[in-house]
């Protein structure tokens, strides 16, 4: 139901979100909004019918995915690794790396201080090497050490 | 078209010792990957597709194919050794490979894995080098009505046979059609689902949706199985080549097998060409024959060379012919020629059959390094097998830190953009809550990427027929409609099995 639902709202939205062109309309064969409304309506109609399929067949309800449901603890590693991205644009990306690194591979229960000294200092390091070096792309310095590196 | 000497000049431009190199490099990577248990190919070929923006097309493909090719023997490795699958195209290597190595036979069904794999790969290869070019000719025949056909004929098929609902299968298509429409309408340019956002207008990055439904996804549903849990992770019991035994194959016994090496490499050849089906597939089938012409039938499941063998072969006799569809008629037929279709775009290579009028050397150049790197998967496979149990005892909490910072440099570089990051994330996060909901990615990925083609060609054909009465007029386009229909009714039909070419 609640592939559904977000499919009724964004159906409910492309009126807003898709102008229809200013020129040029005749010689189109179709408006703008056709192919995302039959998107969308698909989504719609399959998301009721993995709701209320089962039921209306009369058979037992789906079975629990084979994976398992969704566990809370997924929050940490989705939090750190949105913590993670908001702090590139402060101390960029070499030591955010080596921070996200650190933080993860203790929260997967990584507890030899050694191997992830050693990661977090060798991944970021050949990161910079290769990206900022040897291919000249441009890496977040972060904000604290612009110009430094 | 089709000449000579576009074959001559690719086969120069392969024997490059810089290609030659990033080959090498990519098997390596490739089978490294293929032998930890929850890396796969596609999360190996979607986190190091970056590297294609800044080299040669000519280095980068080859090494995405190479990484793939390792990726598909290397999941021979665990499922061997540790009764673990490494990739999912592995799973049917687990039924005899384990049993034998439990038998003292490690050794034995390794390098039966290891040529089999080299020679229904190489199969695959050939085959592919002769039918592309012939396969693009036609598809220089086909017209928007059909290209209309073909699309909606992939888009059914691959959601009819891949995960184990049908009705899952076609949401995932329709989420990816709809992801598609994001950004310019292809048609007349109008811009849709901007939301009032600059970067989001101009559409969602390939490279970022993939690397967060793949690779971030996976990260989220490890971490998921490891933290708070002690247990959790890697407890595994690795056993080593020498343990369970080091004798090596016997040639009567490889000749022993074949037949089925050879039915089995035809049988994957024909199913790589088909879209949607892939490597899982390919090796169940292939084991499933292999059983019924078998001499010795009652073998197969307790430790049969037969086994090994039909499956490695069947799995990686996919890898080259998969290609055919995407260099022919630009239609990526699982998630790795969609990652590919994507490098050969930011290359300025557009798959199609124009691809080989254009760039014939290039192209030919791509194929031919398929079977150099066969040839360095037999020479880097032998020297390692004695080594491959150390590879597979890489705990997995010292990869996925590493790849979550790959994630973001690779999601980064492309356009130098957060923005691009930040749609990762959000990737990610939906491609775990797809993932836990049992829906398959591959049917998203394909009618992503070819979503704006789709409607284009629907556009095309309307105008051109003034109506939707071209499609029964043409009766090729018809017959893949017919087709398509099809697909959803078997889909219907299917028992639900663990179909997945992601």
């Amino acid at each position: 139901m609640v592939a559904t639902a977000i499919s009724l709202v964004m159906l409910a939205l492309v009126p807003s979100q898709v102008l229809e062109p200013k020129f040029g309309a005749r010689s189109i064969a179709f408006s703008p909004k056709t192919m995302p409304v039959i998107a969308l309506t698909l989504m719609a109609i399959l998301g009721a019918l993995m709701a209320i399929g089962p039921a209306l067949a009369r058979q037992d309800p789906e079975p629990s995915p084979p994976e398992g449901l969704p566990q809370i603890r997924v929050l940490l590693p989705i939090g750190l690794m949105v913590a993670f991205v908001a702090s590139i644009d402060q101390i960029g990306l070499v030591l955010a790396s080596g921070l996200c690194i650190t933080a993860l591979a203790y929260l997967f229960g990584n507890r030899n201080a050694w191997v992830i000294a050693i990661l977090a200092t060798a991944v970021p390091g050949a990161i910079w090497l290769i990206f900022a070096r040897s291919l000249r792309i441009f890496l977040p310095e972060g904000r604290l050490f612009e110009g430094l590196l | 078209m089709l000449g000579v000497d576009h074959l001559l000049e690719g086969l120069a431009l392969c024997l490059r010792a810089d290609v030659i190199g990033m080959l090498a490099l990519g098997m390596v990577l490739g089978v490294v990957v293929g032998a930890l248990p929850g890396l796969t190919a596609a999360m190996a070929v979607a986190v190091l597709l970056p590297i294609s923006f800044f080299v040669d097309p000519i280095l980068s493909i080859p090494f995405l194919l190479a990484i793939t090719k390792g990726a598909i023997f290397g999941g021979s490795i665990p499922a061997i050794l540790i009764n673990t699958p490494g990739t999912g195209a592995a799973a049917a290597t687990v039924l005899d490979g384990y049993p034998l190595a439990r038998q003292g036979k490690a050794r034995k069904a390794l390098e039966m894995a290891l040529y089999s794999s080299v020679i229904g790969d190489t199969t695959s290869d050939v085959a592919t080098i002769f039918l592309a070019g012939l396969f693009a000719t036609a598809a220089l025949l086909v017209g928007p009505p059909e290209y209309f056909g073909i699309f909606l004929f992939a888009f059914a098929l691959i959601s009819s046979v891949t995960g184990n609902s049908l009705t899952r299968g076609l949401f995932s298509a329709a989420l990816g059609l709809f992801l598609g429409t994001i950004g310019l309408d292809p048609l007349i340019g109008v811009s849709r689902f901007g939301l009032g956002s600059v970067e989001l207008s101009a559409g969602i990055s390939f490279i970022a949706l993939i690397i967060g439904l793949f690779a971030l996804s996976e990260l989220f549903l490890f971490a998921e199985s490891v933290i708070f849990r002690r247990s959790g992770g890697d407890s595994t019991t690795v056993v080593s080549t020498r343990d369970a035994g080091n004798e090596p194959l016997r040639m009567h016994e490889f000749r022993a097998c074949g037949r089925t090496i050879a039915r089995s490499s035809a049988l994957g050849t024909m199913i790589g060409i088909v879209p949607g089906i892939g490597q899982v597939v390919a090796a169940f089938l292939s084991y499933t024959l292999a059983r019924r012409f078998s001499k010795h039938p009652e073998e197969f499941g307790k430790g049969s060379l037969e086994g090994v063998a039909a499956a490695e072969t069947g799995n990686n006799a996919v890898n080259g012919s998969s290609l055919i569809p995407l260099l022919s008629f630009g239609v990526p037929g699982d998630v790795v020629t969609a990652v590919l279709f994507s490098a050969f775009l930011v290359n300025g290579l557009r798959p199609g059959p124009r691809l080989f009028e254009d760039h014939g050397a290039v192209v030919y150049a791509i194929l031919f390094a398929m079977l150099v790197s066969n040839v360095l998967m037999l020479a880097f496979g032998f020297i390692a097998l004695r080594y491959v149990a150390l590879i597979s005892r890489i705990p997995r909490q010292v990869v996925f830190p590493v790849v979550a910072v790959l994630c973001v440099v690779g999601a980064f570089a492309l356009n130098n953009s957060m923005f691009d990051v930040q749609i990762m994330l959000f990737f990610g996060v939906l491609g775990y809550l797809l993932r836990k909901f049992d829906f398959p990615l591959a049917p998203m990925i394909i009618t992503f990427i070819l979503g704006p083609q789709f409607e284009a060609s629907l556009g095309q054909s309307l105008i051109i027929g003034d109506g939707l009465s071209i499609f029964i007029e043409r009766p090729l386009a018809l017959a893949f409609i017919v087709l398509a229909a099809v697909a959803v009714i078997w889909g219907t039909q299917r028992r639900p099995g663990t179909i997945d070419s992601a």
